[in-house]
């Protein structure tokens, strides 16, 4: 009416609630006033036999018992008035579900309206085109760097990862002779995770040299080019025990070989099948960690 | 030509009677008015006591002359009737009996009162008028000598005619003064020139000498009364009336009745002609002691009695015989009781004089503080000190009623006068030996017991109750150790310091903090009356310093204001 | 005193119950004012204590054990009692019922406070949002452990009266009748 915020109105069913417990408290007001007149009259029964009287305390005991009774049947129309409320309430309650789901059911779509597929698929298309341009970009400036200085670089970094592991060698541990029982396949899988870890314990890992997560199918060559740097220098100081390299190297030949362009010399000491296996090593290992 | 003179009265305004003529007050007749020669008089003349003795008639005026003139229409007559009635006081006059010729009387009609007519006598002892401003009016406005009556010697009729013609009674011609002088003791008819008389040695009366009718005492000239029997000479003011071309009568009416009666005793009176007859010593004692009449005065000093101007006239008969027998010790009796009377009297009469007096001065004092009540602030310097002169010596007589409140100085410091402080003081000292002796015991006194107390001690020289209680106040500021104080019921009590507020305080905190008070303990303990004691509990209430169980009437240290 | 209840532990006199002055009231005015005071926050602790609700100056109220020390012998008179309650009606610990002021309600927790406890209360346990009636919050079953358990019937409708002016309930049955007051209880 102008004076501050309306009070909320009483509805309709709030009414029939305030009625229905109206009545609940008649009850409940006629059952305790049941329950006084019980006291009472078993007061008196036990005052008449106490005098005597046995008919007058027979006709109290009667009177208690038909009070029994009244105050059993109150009990029950009490139950099922509170039954009335709770399901009034609990249907209240559930209507307000109802109407918050339709609400939420309608938010929904109007945000659907506005992100349809084709709009998806046209962001997405023109992100792809985004990258591939600021791939080129990239690639034009970085072929300023030349071929030699390219390998210069790479040589350097041969060198230190030599030289570290040089200083790991001195604190390894002595091979073992005898080959251990292992099955092809399972050892596989097992020693795959026991080189890598291996492996990935005892270098002093370049943060550069980290294998990054694969974001798109497009990194996946040169995701593996980067791990092939890694396996690599490593492999050569360390002799791995020719037991192991054996089942692996089995494995391993069956996989395909897909060494990618542009490898260093370093790499194609390695042999085929070791190198092949490494990268079949990792390619599980990448799987693995990722 | 005779005429009303003045008469003397005395301060309580009564008359003066000539006692050695054993003059006697015959009747006294209120609300009698004088008339001049038709010409009513006004105010004085117009009301007035008329006193009939016998030698003379005395009009006495009932109020005071308010105004300074006396308009009669008359520029002399007023001249005369202002000298006659000078403001302020009360006027008198009287004609002596002998001027009267006859009297008679005129009852009234219809509206008019009754009244007598006195025909006036010429004599020839008219005393010259000297020296007053009113007789050189009179002597120009003296009758001519034509019309002045003489009395022929054989017949004594009045003659009005020169007097070398016959004598219009008894025909006889009287002889010429002759150049003679005849004595008046022996009537032998000296040479004029004589001075004493050649047959008796008798001083011959001369311009120098007057001789007195009476005694022939031979009196100086100018003597108005003669100095051996005090009888009237000449009156020093005798003034004339101003001169009736017809006959000289003097009217009094009556207003308030009474006419026949007096008219009555001017008869007599006039039959007795007292005056003429000289009366024995005895008689005069007696007719002195007899007249009880309040409103005349003997002239003799030992008299002082008050004058009544109604007192019932006495009619005593004039022709007294001495007293014999059993009426005469009748008389005796009478007489001695009158003389107790008379003693009484004038023992009061003094004391009544005072009264006046005193009355008169408070009338003054009253009147002087309404006027000082009415001057505003811008009174001068000189103005201001007049009245604090006259403050001061108001509180000095004691008249402070007459000052009023509002004259009262307001500050007591400035204005409690050394009487207060010296009577301060000594109430002081007498505390002191009260307290020593252990009376006030406790040191603290009601007001009315000290009072008594001091009262009795003193004896004789009693104080006031306002005065002590002023200067109980006043002991606070002498500081002595003792001070005044009414408590909150009403109660005046004096005590000394140990009961002053602060000190009292002190000592009930002490005490309610041991153990709880009651009213019978602190009156043990201070040595007070336990109404008293009671009262202090109360006052120590009113003021926080304990608190107080009404049921139990306990009194306790205060908690709620410590806590 | 209206209620029956009977509290679980005696209630504890302050030491100035036991002054005998205490029951007297001083003509001294400072001293009158810090006993009156006292008496004030006397009389609340007791009617806390005891759940009174209501005083009212007859001759009953004098034989009251605040009122009255038997140990002392002592006890308030009428006019004494007339003041009290005066003072206590301006310290709003209570208001008087009618213009003839013989009865007080006593706000041992002031109408604001007992709002804030009906609310508290209702969301506590369930009995926000939800149709009540003033039977079944002053007398229910589910309040026996409440402070506000048999309430005054005039302290509570006052109670509910000030939760709706403070737009705190919804109303859904004015009723004259205490217990048959129906609201809601917005929480």
């Amino acid at each position: 009416m102008g004076q501050g915020p309306s009070k909320p109105k009483a509805s309709a069913h709030d009414k029939a609630v305030f009625e229905l417990k109206k009545q609940r408290d008649v009850l409940r007001k006629y059952q305790k006033q049941l329950a006084t007149v019980l006291d009472r009259e078993h007061a008196i029964a036990k005052q008449c036999l106490a005098a005597g009287d046995k008919r007058r305390a027979l006709l109290a005991l009667r009177k208690k018992k038909y009070q029994e009774q009244l105050l059993a049947k109150t009990d029950k129309q009490l139950v099922t008035l509170e039954e009335m409320t709770s399901t009034i309430e609990y249907t209240v309650i559930e209507k307000e579900v109802m109407a918050g789901l339709q609400q939420g059911n309608a938010v929904l779509q109007a945000l659907h309206q506005e992100m349809s597929v084709e709009k998806v698929e046209a962001i997405l298309d023109e992100t792809a085109e985004a990258i591939a341009y600021q791939k080129e970009i990239e690639e034009l400036l970085g072929t300023k760097l030349s071929e030699e200085d390219e390998a210069e670089v790479e040589h350097e970094l041969a060198l230190i990862q030599e030289e570290a592991a040089l200083a790991l060698e001195t604190k390894m541990p002595s091979v073992p002779v005898t080959a251990p029982p292992v099955a092809e396949n399972v050892g596989v899988e097992e020693e795959v995770p026991a080189v890598v870890a291996v492996e990935k314990s005892k270098a002093k890992k370049p943060a550069s040299t980290l294998p990054r997560p694969c974001k798109t199918s497009n990194d996946k060559p040169k995701l593996r080019r980067r791990l092939h740097s890694q396996c690599s220098p490593r492999t050569t100081e360390f002799s791995p025990p020719p037991s192991l390299l054996v089942p692996v190297a089995t494995a391993a030949a069956a996989v395909p070989d897909h060494a990618s362009s542009g490898s260093s010399p370093t790499r194609t000491t390695r042999s085929r099948a070791s190198r092949s296996r490494r990268c079949s090593l990792p390619r599980l290992a990448n799987k693995k960690s990722i | 030509m005779h005429a009303w003179h003045r008469a003397d009265l005395t301060a309580a305004g009564r008359i003066v009677l000539d006692d050695a003529g054993a003059e006697a007050i015959a009747r006294s007749q209120p609300r009698v008015g004088l008339y001049h020669d038709q010409i009513r008089l006004p105010s004085p003349f117009d009301d007035g006591t008329l006193h009939v003795s016998s030698h003379r008639i005395v009009w006495v005026a009932a109020a005071a002359t308010t105004t300074s003139k006396i308009a009669t229409g008359d520029v002399t007559a007023d001249a005369v009737l202002a000298r006659l009635a000078p403001a302020s006081t009360v006027a008198a006059v009287a004609i002596q009996l002998d001027r009267i010729d006859r009297a008679w009387l005129q009852a009234g009609f219809l509206r008019s009162s009754p009244k007598i007519t006195l025909d006036l006598v010429w004599t020839d002892l008219a005393p010259p008028s000297t020296g007053t401003p009113g007789t050189a009016s009179t002597t120009s406005l003296a009758v001519p000598a034509a019309a002045k009556p003489w009395s022929c010697a054989v017949c004594d009729f009045a003659n009005f005619g020169p007097p070398s013609t016959k004598c219009a009674r008894c025909g006889v011609v009287p002889t010429p003064p002759s150049t003679s002088a005849a004595c008046p003791q022996c009537t032998f008819a000296n040479r004029a020139s004589a001075t004493v008389c050649a047959m008796c040695a008798y001083p011959l009366p001369s311009s120098s000498t007057t001789i007195c009718p009476r005694c022939t005492l031979a009196n100086p000239v100018d003597a108005t009364k003669c100095r051996a029997c005090t009888y009237v000479l000449r009156d020093e003011e005798a003034v004339m009336l101003p001169p009736v071309l017809k006959t000289a009568t003097v009217k009094l009416s009556f207003r308030g009745g009474g006419a026949n009666a007096v008219y009555k005793a001017i008869k007599d009176a006039l039959q007795a002609q007292a005056w003429k007859r000289v009366t024995s010593p005895r008689e005069r004692a007696v007719s002195s002691s007899v007249t009880a009449s309040r409103d005349a005065v003997r002239l003799s000093p030992m008299q002082g009695r008050l004058a009544s101007p109604l007192a019932p006239s006495m009619d005593m008969g004039f022709g007294m015989v001495a007293p014999i027998g059993v009426g005469g010790l009748v008389k005796r009796q009478e007489q001695e009781q009158q003389l107790q009377q008379q003693t009484l009297d004038s023992a009061f009469a003094d004391l009544d004089a005072l009264m006046a007096k005193a009355h008169d001065m408070v009338t003054l004092s009253n009147a002087i503080a309404a006027k000082l009540r009415a001057r505003t602030a811008t009174g001068t310097e000189s103005d201001e000190a007049l009245v604090a002169q006259f403050r001061s010596s108001m509180m000095a007589l004691g008249a402070t009623a007459a000052l009023g409140a509002a004259d009262l100085p307001s500050s007591r410091a400035a204005t409690t006068d050394d009487r207060d402080r010296a009577l301060a003081r000594e109430v002081a000292d007498f505390l002191h030996h009260v307290f020593a002796q252990g009376k006030g015991q406790g040191q603290i006194i009601a007001v009315s017991d000290l009072y008594c107390m001091f009262n009795r001690a003193r004896g004789v020289a009693m104080v006031s109750p306002h005065d002590f209680w002023t200067a109980a106040q006043v002991l606070a500021m002498l500081q002595v150790g003792f001070e005044a104080r009414t408590l909150a019921s009403g109660t005046r009590v004096v005590h000394a310091a140990r009961f002053a507020d602060a000190a009292l305080f002190t000592d009930l905190r002490q005490w309610a903090a041991r153990d709880a008070l009651d009213v019978a303990t602190a009156a043990a303990r201070w040595g007070v009356a336990v109404a008293l004691a009671a009262q202090l509990l109360k006052h120590a209430v009113a003021h926080g310093c304990v608190v107080v169980d009404a049921p139990a009437d306990m009194y306790f240290a205060n908690r709620f204001l410590e806590a | 005193m209206s209620t029956n209840y009977a509290p679980p532990v005696p209630f504890e006199f302050p030491p100035i119950y036991s002054f005998p002055p205490f029951f007297t009231l001083q003509p001294h005015a400072p001293s009158r004012d810090k006993q009156v005071t006292a008496w004030v926050d006397l009389i609340r602790a007791y009617c806390t204590h005891h759940r009174v609700y209501r005083l009212s100056l007859n001759a009953s109220i004098l034989d009251l054990p605040l009122f009255r020390n038997a140990a002392l012998n002592r006890s308030v008179s009428r006019d004494m009692l007339h003041t009290l309650l005066t003072a206590l009606v301006k310290a709003d610990l209570a208001e008087w019922t009618s213009k003839s002021k013989t009865h007080v309600f006593v706000y041992w927790k002031s109408l604001s406070e007992w709002s804030d406890t009906l609310v508290a209360w209702a969301k506590d346990n369930g009995f926000a949002n939800t149709v009540v009636t003033g039977y079944e919050v002053r007398l229910g079953d589910y309040v026996t452990d409440q402070e506000f358990y048999a309430m005054d019937e005039a302290v509570f409708a006052k109670v509910v009266a000030h939760l709706d002016h403070q737009r705190r309930i919804v109303m859904i049955n004015p009723s004259s009748n205490v217990d048959e007051l129906g609201f809601k209880i917005i929480g």
